[in-house]
């Protein structure tokens, strides 16, 4: 399977606090990639250099193959990017903001984005701040999703959002996504979200990368250990967490 | 996107826009409700142009990445598919085009708006800064500070803070650029520079900001305040260094091409020529061909006076920063024979650590009488001196004066015996109410008798003997102001005429009349031998323009010729020795640009002190020429 994106020795500090370095990954076309981590470890930080929000301080980045500089802006019309604090413009308007954004994108999809407005229940004419946290995430998924990337990047959107609405998001629209063909790439510290989606699994710890497998290979080897062990615990990718990062 | 990221600074930043409309309005309905109040009314315009458009400019510019800061939305649009360049330069373009904006309506204003023109004209800053208008002033300002702003405003949230550093960065770099370098630029000048000198540095140091700021934005983390600063020196510094450099390159290149214009230093004449000074050299223009001639070239010649066939002139050189040499010179007046009559680095030198400031040949040539006073470290007195045309018979006489006054001569007594020198107190003296004096100096005795106090200074007129000393004065009792004769051997005084203002008068080449515009509305003539004014006409509605009518004799004393605004434009209008008018020229400029005016047979010669122009008008072709 191809890959998409190729991060090689990635190095991070912001001031004297160090975190990561010599950091490498890639992400295979078409899966879900999930990137797990605990607060403070760097996976906003991996996604911001990936999105070209940040610079690295050292390291190299390929997409579909090409080395990419910081500053170069083509490659990131085929990436949707949806951030874990909404970062709108306040002042705008919702169809402003989307109006706005399709000059990015020479995929937009204008119909696609007025009917995730409509899906969504999202208000054109209502200013982005006046909107609640569920519905600017709401909005960053129409904005992200209706220019058709390739490349979807999540940092931890559903964080505090409710239940019953992250369940949705997961299940139906990054599925959907997935069988499509898009690559996703989900950091989050809430392991169960990630569960049911994942098909290869990053795990930050320490500055490293301390997992960088598909999840069933993780998965089974991880039970096969646990029952060899006789050890009884909640299973499941939390537990798979855990021996990582304790 | 370019598009789209200039159009949405455009609608950011209308509320600013709106302020800076609305100031503009409040200003032009105080200019129209303030009619007769012009001291307030000058002072607003001068605020408006200088304080409030050049902060329009340093707001637009500091808020240039407010929106991005605020909900962390620059992280939004970073991660879209743009150039960070392409960011900067859209926001760039769209603040510089709504201040654009701005400065238009407010020059469309001036011009439409009856008398605001001539109001930010009269206050156009020429002394002040060197040939700058009080408006190409202000939007320079503006755009420099809105430059620095927005140069500054991606390195902080805090709107406050950059608007305070810009001010204190810009204002550091271009006093420092002042007191470091202005001195350095009077050598190469050969004469004092003027402010206007920093307009390199006011348009290149910006640009340097401009430039560290667009290249540290492109490459920097957004999220580390500490590195954007970082970051931003890094180019920043080199970049300033090199403005600077260029600028004083910049400077200096226009210092020694003589600056802005061919300013031209003096304008008389004598026996059917004209000479007038101008940068380096000095000029001749006769009548009798027609052809203007450089007849001698100096540094900086300041000033000179005709007589006996001679020119004197002094001869300014800045041989280094603080050290200037004025040295006398005496020529033929065709330019042939020209030397030093006195070496000012000389010790024995009367003139070692002075400078001759007033000066006047005898009638005959021969000899020529100064006035000089200390430089630097040495005293301020002033010394009334002689000096033969060889160059030998030195003399000087400490005057009697005190130092808060200036000293210009201003004749001859008859047979050029004696010299008639005026002293006039300035700064604190005159704020003292101290009196102007007219003396009598003897050069060879060094005696020098007060013939006159509180008279005006004769600015306006010239003549080598003088038998009938016309003076000016005001009579405190009526408040009238008389123009009068004083027989300069007795004495004696006779009135002339009496009016509310004696604007001009001119004494006609053979010293038999004396015309004189008094009033601001009656010509008249005066005979010294009839002891009468034997013409007088009255000008209903006489507009003479803000510099004055200038009242000139032409065609060797046959008629007059005088400055008058008709239909709104500038004419020369010429009168006969009945005071009848014969004819009016249009001006070819703007009749508040024509200053000086002198008459040589049937041409005019009118000084363009706008432009630093000379014109010559034909009387009997009815045509004009620019001959400088």
């Amino acid at each position: 399977m191809s890959e998409v994106l190729r991060v090689a020795n990635l190095a991070k500090s912001f001031g004297r606090k160090k975190v990561f370095e010599g950091l490498s990954l890639s992400l295979a076309k078409g899966k879900v990639h999930g990137l797990l981590g605990r607060n403070g470890e760097g996976k906003t930080t991996l996604i911001r250099i990936i999105t070209g929000v940040i610079p690295a301080d050292r390291g190299e980045l390929f997409f579909d193959g090409r080395a990419i500089r910081f500053g170069d802006a083509a490659y990131k019309r085929a990436i949707g990017y949806i951030p874990e604090d909404p970062f709108f413009f306040g002042g705008m308007r919702v169809g402003e903001l989307l109006d706005f954004n399709a000059a990015f994108y020479p995929r937009w999809d204008g119909p696609r984005a007025e009917d995730y407005l409509r899906v969504f229940g999202l208000d054109r004419d209502v200013r982005v701040r006046a909107l609640s946290r569920g519905l600017k995430l709401k909005l960053g998924f129409a904005a992200a999703l209706a220019a058709r990337p390739g490349l979807l990047v999540l940092d931890d959107p559903t964080s505090g959002i409710d239940v019953p609405t992250r369940q949705d998001f997961l299940r139906d629209i990054i599925r959907e996504l997935a069988d499509a063909g898009t690559t996703v790439l989900f950091a989050t510290h809430m392991v169960h979200e990630l569960e049911r989606i994942v098909e290869h699994l990053f795990i930050l710890h320490g500055g490293r990368l301390v997992l960088d497998e598909d999840y069933e290979a993780v998965r089974e080897r991880h039970d096969e250990r646990m029952a060899a062990g006789g050890e009884a615990g909640p299973g499941g990718l939390e537990d798979i967490f855990r021996s990582f990062v304790a | 996107m370019f598009e789209k990221i200039f159009r949405k600074e455009w609608k950011d930043k209308l509320d600013l826009l709106i302020f800076a409309l609305a100031g503009i309005l409040i200003y032009v309905l105080a200019f129209l409700l303030l009619p007769g109040r012009r001291d307030l009314v000058d002072i607003l315009t001068g605020a408006v142009t200088v304080i409030f458009l050049p902060f329009v400019g340093l707001l637009l510019g500091a808020g240039g990445f407010a929106a991005e800061f605020k909900d962390d939305a620059w992280a939004y649009l970073f991660s879209r598919p743009v150039k960070r360049s392409t960011v900067w330069l859209a926001k760039y373009a769209a603040l510089l085009t709504i201040l654009a904006a701005v400065l238009l309506l407010f020059a469309v204003v001036v011009r439409v708006v009856p008398g605001l023109s001539r109001t930010v004209a009269d206050l156009g800053a020429k002394d002040l800064s060197g040939g700058f208008s009080l408006m190409s002033l202000g939007f320079l300002l503006s755009w420099a500070l809105l430059t620095v702003g927005f140069s500054l405003s991606f390195l902080t949230e805090r709107q406050y803070a950059v608007v305070f550093s810009s001010l204190l960065i810009w204002a550091l770099l271009e006093f420092g650029a002042f007191l470091l370098w202005l001195p350095f630029l009077a050598p190469l000048a050969g004469s004092p520079v003027s402010a206007a000198a920093l307009a390199p540095f006011t348009i290149l140091l910006p640009i340097g900001l401009a430039l560290a700021s667009l290249l540290a934005f492109a490459r920097t983390d957004f999220s580390q305040p500490a590195r954007k600063v970082r970051d931003f020196a890094k180019f920043g510094l080199p970049l300033l260094l090199a403005a600077l450099v260029l600028g004083a390159v910049w400077s200096a290149a226009a210092a020694a091409a003589g600056g802005r214009g061919r300013a031209i230093y003096d304008l008389q004449v004598y026996d059917s020529s004209a000479y007038f000074a101008g940068r380096g050299k000095v000029f001749r223009f006769d009548a009798a061909d027609g052809r203007l001639r450089t007849i001698a070239k100096a540094r900086v010649p300041l000033g000179f006076e005709i007589g006996g066939g001679k020119m004197v002139f002094i001869n300014y050189a800045f041989e280094t920063r603080r050290s200037v040499s004025a040295d006398l010179w005496m020529m033929n007046t065709d330019g042939s024979g020209a030397a030093p009559l006195n070496v000012t680095s000389r010790k024995d030198s009367p003139f070692f650590g002075r400078h001759p400031v007033s000066f006047q040949i005898s009638p005959d040539g021969r000899s020529v009488v100064f006035a000089a006073r200390g430089t630097g470290k040495r005293p301020a007195r002033w010394l009334l001196g002689s000096i033969k045309a060889d160059g030998s018979g030195l003399r000087s006489f400490p005057l009697d004066v005190d130092e808060g006054y200036w000293i210009r001569f201003v004749g001859w007594t008859a047979g050029g015996r004696d010299a008639l020198v005026f002293a006039v107190p300035s700064g604190r003296s005159a704020a003292e109410g101290a009196a102007t004096r007219l003396f009598r100096f003897d050069p060879e005795t060094g005696a020098c008798r007060l013939l006159a106090e509180d008279i005006q200074y004769p600015s306006g007129d010239r003549r080598g003997v003088q038998r009938s000393f016309a003076f000016v004065s005001r009579c405190e009792d009526d408040r009238s102001t008389v123009l009068g004769l004083m027989d300069v051997e007795s004495g004696d005084k006779r009135e002339v005429v009496r009016d509310s203002s004696i604007d001009w008068y001119r004494w006609s080449d053979d010293g038999s009349r004396l015309a004189f515009f008094a009033g601001k509305r009656t010509l008249g003539i005066y005979s010294p031998a009839e002891g009468r004014v034997t013409v007088r006409r009255e000008l209903e509605d006489f507009d003479p323009g803000r510099l004055g009518p200038s009242l000139i004799w032409v065609r060797g004393g046959a008629g007059l010729a005088i400055k008058q605004v008709r239909d709104g434009a500038g004419h020369l209008v010429l009168l006969d020795a009945d005071l009848s008018e014969t004819g009016a020229l249009p001006l070819p400029f703007d009749v508040d640009e024509a200053g000086w005016l002198v008459g040589i047979g049937a041409y005019v010669l009118v000084l363009n002190w706008e432009e630093d122009q000379l014109w010559l008008a034909d009387l009997d072709a009815g045509t004009w020429r620019k001959i400088y």
